[in-house]
């Protein structure tokens, strides 16, 4: 976990960009380069599913983002409506030839991502 | 010691969290463990979600949740006046979904089977659905 977080860190040094001029409403998201963190709150349903997929997807209509970073640290709930908004960022970076991850996955969640099947379609990191 | 429970509330997505943490509130006095408690929200936020997106596809109404605790068994309803639901044994299939351009995936009810003992569903189109789910709580006192 702790490489995980070394390697997000480098990445961001090596390209040396910052979120300047983009928008950063919830303060969920931040940019570093080519490579988006997204921190999940607490619970992650469909109400807050919608708020990141709306966020991230404006982002990436306009920024050259190649990794979404989902950092789980916070979050301690996770149902069906995290998942399809997880699946749905993952068709699109996909098709864009980019990558997905999840960190610091709590057990709960793990459950969960496990269940749906996603553990197979993005590297998650923390849970087992 | 037999209790019982109910909420109504505006089909809204903020009320999914508060559905949620009511309905853990309840629970406590059966002393569940924390992996219970994690389950029955996970199977109450899908119930909720299911009432507040296929339920009522427009405009806002309400939604009930009703729960009965006697000793340990937990009894959960989640009910809409909504759409209803044409074929229950199909929608209850995994992966099946309606609303693919919403990005659901077909995975609620599949939840709900995971973390409940006992799930079933009565609907009737045009007049709504009522999702009633069982569970054996305290299983650490045993
Ligand atoms: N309360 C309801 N009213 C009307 N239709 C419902 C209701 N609950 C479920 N359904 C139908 O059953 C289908 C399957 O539900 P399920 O929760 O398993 O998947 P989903 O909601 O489509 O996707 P996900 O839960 O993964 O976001 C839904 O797509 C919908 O057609
Ligand atoms: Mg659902």
């Amino acid at each position: 976990m702790e490489l995980q977080e070394r390697g997000v860190k480098k990445l961001a040094e090596r390209s040396g960009r910052t979120m300047a001029g983009v928008a950063e409403k919830s303060g969920i998201l931040e940019r570093v380069g080519i490579l988006l963190l997204i921190r999940v709150p607490t619970e992650l349903d469909h109400h807050v599913a919608e708020q990141i997929r709306e966020e991230v997807d404006m982002l990436l209509k306009t920024e050259d983002i190649q990794r979404l970073v989902f950092d789980f640290s916070q979050t301690v709930f996770c149902d069906s409506s995290g998942i399809g908004m997880l699946m749905g960022r993952y068709k699109i970076m996909r098709a864009l030839g980019g990558q997905v991850q999840a960190i610091h996955v709590d057990e709960n969640v793990y459950r969960i991502l496990r269940i749906s099947g996603i553990t197979k379609l993005i590297s998650v990191n923390g849970g087992e | 010691m037999k209790n019982q429970m109910k909420l109504e509330f505006a089909s809204i997505s903020e009320n999914e969290a508060f559905a949620r943490v009511a309905v853990a509130a309840f629970l406590t006095q059966a002393n569940p463990t924390l992996e219970e408690v994690a389950d029955v929200k996970t199977a109450v936020s899908e119930a909720v979600t299911n009432a507040i997106i296929h339920g009522y596809p427009e405009g806002v109404h309400t939604v009930t949740v009703a729960a009965w605790l006697e000793d340990k068994e937990l009894e959960l309803e989640v009910t809409d006046t909504g759409v209803g639901i044409p074929d229950v044994a199909k929608a209850m299939e995994p992966m099946y979904t309606t609303r693919p351009e919403l990005e659901r995936s077909g995975m609620g009810f599949l939840f709900m089977e995971a973390f409940m003992d006992q799930v079933q569903v009565f609907s009737k189109p045009g007049e709504g659905t009522r999702v009633q789910m069982r569970k054996r709580l305290g299983k650490r006192d045993e």
